[in-house]
């Protein structure tokens, strides 16, 4: 629903911070927590129609990757990976104390060397 | 002398999935492995099992399918592997359930997978899987592939066979 213009802003951030370097990027890799909302097909989607708006980017290659859920048990002190929805950790504690899932990142530009 | 594939310095262009109209008994068989969501993506670059490099540079959005023949010579062959994810999924026992799910899910754009065997079956994630769990349907996780012949589509259903 949102993925277009999350997918435009990731460029026109781009766009910004490299201005003599943009045509130069090869591949772009975006960081989605499972808790971001991001469908990952949908931000594929989103950019292949960005490239029917501006060719120029079908050089481009955007990855996406999903980061699993990892929370922070308090009795433990030790964090652990939610695995199908199921907050607890080994030890039997449940802990709603997220420390990765919820982000969505530019994590990675490739550039095409001189 | 057969050339190593991992020797080249560059990538291995793959344009589209081959036609598998011959045997690969005897063959070196390599694996060119991808997310399910990536089946549609016209450009990527990684590497095979075996360590060579592959650039996909299709120049259009036809999926590859789980199996798809990438590369072929005399004593190697590439195969697309799709990698099994986790997904939310349902077994309707109505038309009528499968109608309400699917509106549940089409109302989040995300791409609905029907099986052989009539499941329902979508890709797991956190938001969506409370949305349903909410709305009182029957539901499991369990880990599949997720194949594009198998995607709903708006228009442009054809049949498998």
């Amino acid at each position: 629903m949102h993925e277009i213009s999350i997918v435009r802003s990731v460029f026109e951030t781009l766009q910004e911070a490299y201005p003599d370097k943009f045509k130069r990027i090869t591949k772009v890799q975006i960081e989605a927590g499972l808790l971001s909302n991001i469908q990952p097909i949908l931000i594929q989607n989103a950019f292949e129609a960005l490239i029917m708006e501006e060719p120029a980017l079908a050089e481009i290659e955007l990855e996406v990757l999903l980061l699993p859920i990892i929370a922070h048990c308090a009795v433990c002190d030790k964090d652990f990976e939610v695995k199908r929805h199921k907050f607890m950790c080994d030890c039997g504690t449940p802990s709603k104390n997220i420390v990765q899932g919820e982000e969505l990142q530019i994590s990675r530009i490739e550039f095409l060397e001189n | 002398m057969a050339t190593s594939l991992s020797m080249l310095t560059e990538p291995l262009v793959i344009r589209q999935a081959l036609a598998k109209d011959r045997d690969m008994v005897g063959l070196t068989i390599d694996f060119f492995e991808i997310e399910w969501y990536e089946a549609y993506k016209s450009r990527m670059r990684k590497q095979t099992q075996g360590g060579v490099e592959v650039l996909v540079d299709k120049g259009n959005r036809v999926a590859f399918e789980d199996g798809d023949l990438l590369y072929l010579s005399d004593d190697r062959a590439i195969l697309l592997k799709m990698k099994p994810c986790d997904c939310v999924v349902l077994r309707p026992r109505s038309l009528q359930e499968v109608g309400t799910i699917c509106f549940e899910i089409g109302n989040k754009h995300v791409p609905i997978f029907i099986t052989d065997d009539n499941e329902v079956c979508v890709a797991y994630d956190a938001p969506l899987y409370q949305l349903l769990l909410s709305g009182g349907f029957e539901l499991e996780i369990e880990e599949r592939v997720l194949h594009p012949l198998q995607m709903i589509k708006a228009y442009g259903n054809k049949s498998q066979k």
